[in-house]
């Protein structure tokens, strides 16, 4: 306790100098927090919106579907993965998705599109297409003629809400195939492109269109209530479905290998700054214990020729290494926590230093970046800076046991 | 066992570079329990490096020494430590406090070396400094108290563990010469009254006359003895 007692006044000694290492091992801190906050927060944001817009936060589809993209591997009877999904806590929603390749074409001309089949009653709880309809409305009926197309398409083909398009596909028998529709709503989501490439038409319009059956779907898209519980999910449903044949259950980072490697890469470089950020810490707390450690070799040499032992005078430092890691880390973990809630309501708005509409993968980028530090990030940095405060306290620590006694006396 | 110190043919070399340079030699020194004995001598005659040897702070390069019977040749270094824990209490020239513990706790200080229980401890120390004079002056810092005072929190923590002696090197130096007989005054009542043996290094003529038996030190060899 004593030990406590006199690390603690020694730290104090140079008030100055404490608190000018206190302060840099607490805005390392903040500076990582907050970083770490941001791009949990960005790579949340992106993941959720590319599952929205896209096929789900997990895929269910046919095994063969994601190597050819062919319409005739298609999921054949639904219902008793539906009944699965919907005992699921974690699934907010699942939405009967045919996707395929298509013509769409005017008197103005033709664009060669993706179409992305729907049942507009289960997309409203999670497809973020409905919030993206800039003109019209999104698709009301399952087996109508209206289609939901991008701005991009509508321009080219100029049309606009209300105006006709003929649709044409290869058939389930490889046969062209089209079928006439409406304009009903016109969507705009800011990436070049699903605007430029993608609509959507009623699920059983494809299907008459494809020649497919009546539960016939390219994949189930499985909605999350929370992007971060994929892999859980996506394990349970793989144990759950192991015993149905031609069910094939896949996460977001499989369908969208793009943007998990841009994750998975801009993650990468996060931790390499992280490091540097550490390794200034550290240099910066070594410098200061050190110094203060020379400073007081002599009277360490004292307290030795005392009769205190050179491993209480390691353990000395090593306190005050401690304490000042504790006072640095609880007060950057304090107002890294305080930056982050301010960039969870407020954000970073980037406007000023990017363009507008970054896409990535299809995914754009929201210039104002929101923070959503996740608990497991916020312990592995804090207990990694107070480590990291203590382990470099160790060499001085060692120095400090190592004085020698004798040269209290010849110094004299 | 009246015997404290026993030096034996101590002999001490440095050695810098290729240079030899010695710094006792054959030494033969015998002090008693309750003794007050200095070792006087100029600069380079050998005061300090022999404090040291006794202390355990050094080795002999040859001959042995004797504390309380215990040959510091054949300890380890943890057996010195607690030996000096124990046994020897040290004054120093410039007092050596913690400057950011108080006179209490600075006196106290081997005493939490040596995991002395707080209450006894605390008791203990506060007569002692009663007893040294500063009383009333137990919460104050080094630096609120004069040369005289902190020297005297350092006999306090010299004696607090009641060792078999205590080395004190040029213990007056830092002070002026009132002080200095004060200091004197409170070592000799410590001496008489408690039976600690000091030996001191001194150039002061005042530490000179106090002492009982002087040991004049002239180029590593011991001069002459002075006995009172």
């Amino acid at each position: 306790m004593w030990l406590i007692k006199l690390a603690w006044r020694n730290l104090w000694r140079n008030k100055r100098r404490t608190l000018i290492t206190i302060s840099s091992l607490c805005f390392g801190l903040i500076l990582a927090l907050v970083f770490i906050g941001l791009s949990d927060g960005t790579y949340g944001t992106m993941i959720d919106n590319a599952a929205r817009l896209g096929a789900g936060h997990i895929t269910i589809e046919h095994p063969g579907y994601r190597k050819s993209l062919a319409t005739r591997y298609t999921l054949n009877d639904t219902a008793p993965l539906v009944r699965h999904l919907n005992t699921m806590e974690s699934v907010e929603g699942w939405a009967p998705r045919i996707s395929g390749q298509a013509m769409l074409s005017t008197s103005y001309g033709s664009v060669g599109a993706a179409f992305t089949a729907v049942d507009p009653r289960q997309e409203q709880k999670s497809s973020l297409f409905i919030k993206k309809v800039v003109k019209g409305s999104y698709l009301t009926d399952s087996d109508g003629r209206g289609a939901l197309i991008g701005i991009k398409i509508a321009r080219r083909l100029k049309v606009s809400v209300g105006s006709k398009m003929v649709v044409t596909a290869n058939n389930l028998q490889g046969e062209f195939s089209g079928e006439l529709l409406r304009v009903v709503g016109i969507f705009e989501t800011g990436s070049a492109m699903i605007d430029g490439y993608v609509f959507q038409i009623p699920l059983d319009r494809a299907r008459k269109l494809l020649g497919m059956g009546d539960d016939e779907v390219s994949h189930l898209a499985v909605f999350l209530d929370n992007q971060r519980k994929t892999d859980r999910a996506e394990q349970k449903l793989r144990n759950a479905f192991a015993g149905i044949k031609n069910t094939a259950v896949l996460s977001w980072r499989e369908v969208m290998p793009d943007l998990a490697a841009y994750i998975e890469i801009d993650g990468a470089a996060n931790y390499i700054f992280q490091v540097i950020i550490f390794i200034i810490i550290g240099a910066g707390i070594l410098n200061t214990i050190l110094m203060s450690v020379m400073e007081r070799r002599y009277e360490f040499g004292v307290h030795l020729c005392l009769g205190m032992s050179p491993a209480s005078l390691l353990v000395l430092v090593i306190i005050e290494a401690v304490l000042l890691g504790l006072m640095g880390t609880a007060a950057g973990t304090l107002l890294g926590l305080a930056g982050n809630y301010y960039f969870t309501v407020k954000g970073l708005d980037m406007t000023l230093f990017t363009r507008e509409n970054i896409d990535v993968s299809g995914v754009v980028l929201d210039p104002i970046l929101y923070s959503d530090l996740y608990a497991e990030h916020l312990i592995v940095i804090v207990v990694s800076v107070f480590l990291l405060t203590v382990l470099v306290g160790i060499y001085p620590a060692l120095k400090a046991a190592r004085s020698v006694p004798i040269e209290v006396l010849r110094k004299q | 066992m009246n015997e404290i110190v026993k030096l034996s043919d101590v002999t001490k070399v440095y050695r810098q570079g290729k240079v030899q340079v010695p710094a006792l030699s054959g030494i033969n020194l015998s002090i008693q329990k309750g003794e007050f004995i200095a070792l006087a001598g100029p600069s380079g005659s050998g005061k300090t490096t022999m404090l040291n040897i006794i202390g355990g702070l050094d080795q002999p390069t040859e001959g042995s020494v004797c504390i309380e019977g215990n040959s510091l040749g054949t300890m380890s270094k943890r057996a010195l430590s607690r030996l000096r824990l124990h046994r020897i209490g040290f004054i120093f020239q410039s007092y050596n406090l913690i400057p950011v513990f108080t006179a209490l706790e600075n006196a106290e200080f081997v005493l939490l070396l040596q995991k002395q229980h707080a209450e006894k401890r605390r008791q203990k120390v506060t007569a002692l400094l009663e007893e040294v004079g500063l009383g009333g002056l137990e919460s104050r810092l080094p630096a609120e108290m004069s040369g005289g005072q902190q020297q005297r929190v350092a006999i306090a923590r010299s004696i607090a563990s009641e060792p078999a002696l205590v080395l004190a090197d040029e213990p007056t130096a830092n002070v002026d010469s009132r002080t200095a007989a004060d200091l004197l005054d409170l070592m000799e009542k410590l001496n008489r009254t408690k039976s600690i043996t000091f030996l001191f290094s001194t150039h002061d003529p005042a530490v000179m006359e106090r002492a009982h038996r002087l040991v004049h030190l002239k180029d590593g060899h011991i001069d002459r003895e002075t006995v009172r």
